[in-house]
């Protein structure tokens, strides 16, 4: 048995107390954060077997364009060989899997820098030079595809043999988030954040509102009214929930135009989201985010932000300027969550440390933490 | 249109079936010989970065890019394998004596 499959075991009984009922259940203990067996176990359990979304269609959005990416070490391409079609698939040259792609762009063929076997866009091997005398055949040969599907313009990619169909893992998004309509938006900015500590802290910090009005209060903190949030919890660690707060800017005040799904919603209506494992979705009344938490290594994360808008956002007068403080705005939360996170990420390596009680504004992380439990201990 | 000729080589210089990589002022030529003929193309793949005077003669007139092994006929330039698709220039030959001439 491995490592982390035994410190799993041994840590059932610190478990079984995130377990109990919400009102004494304690946080995870430090060493799900902390260890490099359980971080290895992680990726197998959960990162290798649930749909995840790793790009925008925009990211590809012409015949050719191509794009790298990495989920935990395992690199792929995402790109458009026509019109009509999204493919994904392993970056990994059938010969010695040296990556045949690098960063993004447009090419009608990629040629591997080590021997220069060359595959088309859509991962076919078009030819393996010097393989004349060769007696295997390759005439079908062709990258490894990645399970796909697209959703409201996010490519969704699944690495297992036999991915839980996608319209069972949306269903409960597909219905309640009347409000993501990111199919009706562009993409306005991509913000990439890179933050010391377990993706675990930061995925629960973006759904932590009890500490709102403490560490935000100098950004969008002193408008979030957090005790009347009411959290919808769904299956597989997911959740939503909508509440009042305001735009989210400076000041407040709206910026962008109003979202045309939600001019008949109060103007400080805000909207929430988490898909598990690393998603988290969020909206105002003129803007969607979707925070994509992506696990580097067991005390490192890259936090990938999508600014989205529909169209007419785009046309506002000074739109460049008013994006740039967005994005500014955007990471000064993160910044203002960065020195709580990274301390957190100190102590899960002390044996000092003893989780806590959670307060009820918490339901939210307790039922991601014991989804995590049921998927790590199965 | 003006040709202007131009010595690039001697005959003795470009076996049967093989080639022979010059270099004219800032561009590349590659020659042939086929049956006794000498040809002349681009050097430079169209596909890749590749010299095709590396390449293998192969199937009576075709060269073929020694990087992705993709063929073009030698005569034409045209492309005829994949993943050759864009033609190669041809540029016209004469042998006076010992000497190899161009037309540029």
């Amino acid at each position: 048995m491995s490592t982390a499959k035994e410190k799993i075991i041994r840590l059932q009984p610190e478990f079984d107390k995130t377990r109990q009922k919400l009102s004494v259940a304690r946080h995870l203990p430090g060493a799900v954060y902390s260890s490099a067996d359980i971080y290895a176990l992680e990726k197998e359990k959960i990162f290798m077997t649930h749909w995840l979304s790793v790009a925008r269609v925009e990211e590809v959005a012409n015949v050719g364009d191509y794009m790298t990416f990495s989920v935990m070490g395992e690199s792929i391409v995402i790109a458009r060989p026509s019109t009509d079609e999204i493919v994904v698939y392993m970056n990994q040259c059938l010969h010695r899997g040296v990556e045949v792609a690098s960063g993004c762009g447009n090419l009608e063929e990629f040629s591997c820098p080590y021997h220069a076997w060359l595959y088309g866009i859509d991962g076919k091997l078009i030819s393996a030079p010097g393989m004349k005398a060769c007696d295997v055949d390759l005439s079908q040969a062709s990258l490894r595809r990645v399970t796909s599907h697209v959703w409201r313009g996010w490519v969704f990619v699944n690495f297992a043999e036999e991915p839980v169909p996608f319209e069972e893992f949306i269903e409960p998004y597909e219905r309640s988030l009347w409000w993501f309509r990111t199919d009706e938006c562009k993409l306005a900015d991509r913000v990439v954040i890179d933050v010391k500590c377990n993706w675990k802290f930061l995925t629960e910090n973006l759904i932590d509102i009890y500490h709102v009005g403490v560490i935000h209060r100098n950004t969008f903190g002193g408008f979030v009214k957090g005790e009347q949030l009411k959290f919808h919890l769904e299956k597989d660690g997911g959740w939503h929930t909508s509440y009042e707060a305001r735009p989210h800017s400076k000041s407040g005040e709206q910026v962008f135009p109003t979202l045309p799904w939600a001019t008949d919603k109060p103007s400080g209506i805000a909207c929430k989201a988490g898909i598990y494992p690393n998603l988290n979705l969020s909206m105002r009344s003129d803007s969607i985010r979707a925070w994509h938490v992506w696990p580097v290594t067991p005390d490192t994360t890259r936090i990938i932000c999508y600014l989205m808008f529909p169209p007419e956002a785009f046309d506002i007068p000074n739109y460049e300027q008013e994006l740039a403080k967005y994005r500014e705005f955007v990471r000064q939360i993160i910044a203002e969550d960065a020195v709580m996170v990274e301390s957190l990420q100190n102590s899960a390596g002390s044996k000092f440390f003893t989780p806590g009680p959670m307060s009820p504004l918490e339901e939210a992380l307790y039922h991601m933490e014991n989804h995590y439990l049921e998927l790590m201990s199965a | 249109m003006t040709e202007q000729w131009k010595q690039v080589a001697t005959v003795d210089e470009i076996t049967e079936g093989d080639t022979l990589r010059v270099e004219v002022g800032d561009q590349a030529l590659c020659l042939y010989r086929l049956d006794g003929t000498v040809y002349a193309t681009q050097d430079l793949c169209t596909h890749g970065q590749a010299s095709l005077a590396d390449g293998l003669i192969v199937d009576g007139g075709l060269i073929e890019c020694p990087l992705h092994e993709g063929t073009f006929d030698i005569r034409t330039g045209a492309p005829v394998g994949a993943p050759c698709k864009v033609a190669l220039s041809c540029f016209k030959v004469r042998v006076e004596g010992q000497d190899v001439l161009v037309a540029l």
